[in-house]
């Protein structure tokens, strides 16, 4: 386990998942629409040879609703592209456990190290799919994202 | 990109992105409908239509499930086995030839149950979702 963490942003929020699950990092994916109805997860889109599911954090987080003007409602029309989306939008190609799975994120930044002893338990109730929080720029808190729990949590709500 | 020796396989796509599907044409057994020529398919093992829908036919509103929702300016009749239950799409038909390398499956997770088997791609472009037909017959029947 490293203490390398790569943070990016949802609905002005920072976040932060270990470095070491990221396996690439990708503009906005064109995205084919999967009828089902877990919107977090739109669709797949095809990646080294596999088609691996969306999985949109900011629905999973409820913090962007779906249909808004949001990044995450571009994606939802299956056909996004880059045109389309703000140039600081990405997608986090990551492994947990068994399961690769895009997530759309927003302004991903460079690879931070961050000590264990910085992260701090999560008290607040609402910290959806939080593990632990650290101190961020500005005063602010980045959330470390339990990405087992929210994958898992998302793949059985389809 | 396909590799050497590797079989082709012939199937239609059905609509257009995002909601296309796609089929392997030897579940096709007929195409009827209004602005459908034969002559298109006379390539394909498809018998000459009759113009009428069997009872059996699934709607168009039992395949919303599948988000096929369309104008109905063509029609498309299918029906793997005489006596089985027929699909019947609303949708622009093309053919392509496929090569295995351009099916890519479906994660068994989260997609165990869904009514797609794959992500079908073509020179690098996505053309559609490859319909699982076995299960949508089985359920349907």
């Amino acid at each position: 386990m490293t203490d390398d963490y790569i943070p990016f942003q949802i609905a002005e929020q920072a976040f932060v998942v270990p470095a070491q699950v990221v396996r690439e990092i990708l503009g906005v994916q064109v995205c084919t629409k999967i009828p089902h109805k877990n919107g977090s997860i739109p669709g797949v889109f095809p990646w080294n040879g596999r088609a691996i599911p969306l999985l949109l954090v900011g629905e999973a987080l409820a913090l962007c609703r779906p249909g808004s003007a949001s990044l995450e409602s571009s994606a939802l029309a299956g056909r996004t592209v880059g045109s389309s989306a703000d140039d600081r939008s990405r997608t986090l190609v990551v492994e947990t456990n068994d399961d690769i799975v895009g997530l759309f994120v927003h302004e991903v930044r460079e690879v931070v190290r961050i000590l264990p002893e910085a992260f701090r338990p999560v008290h607040a109730a609402d910290q959806l799919f939080t593990s632990a929080e650290v101190e961020w720029a500005g005063g602010r808190v980045a959330r470390l994202l339990d990405l087992e729990k929210m994958v898992n949590e998302c793949f059985q709500s389809i | 990109m396909s590799e050497e020796g590797e079989k082709s396989r012939s199937v239609l796509v059905l609509g257009t992105l995002p909601t296309a599907c796609v089929i392997p044409v030897e579940e096709v057994r007929e195409v009827v409908g209004s602005g459908v020529s034969h002559s298109d398919y006379s390539h394909l093992p498809i018998a000459e239509g009759e113009g009428a829908l069997p009872p059996k036919t699934l709607t168009l509103a039992t395949l919303g499930l599948l988000g096929l929702a369309g104008a109905p300016e063509r029609l498309l009749v299918l029906v793997r086995a005489p006596h089985g239950p027929y699909l019947q799409f609303a949708a622009e038909v093309v053919q392509e030839e496929l090569q295995s390398g351009d099916l890519l499956p479906l994660p068994a997770r989260p997609f165990a149950d869904s009514w797609f088997s794959a992500l079908v791609v073509q020179d690098e472009r996505v053309i559609g979702l490859m319909l699982d037909v076995e299960r949508l017959l089985g359920r349907a029947s």
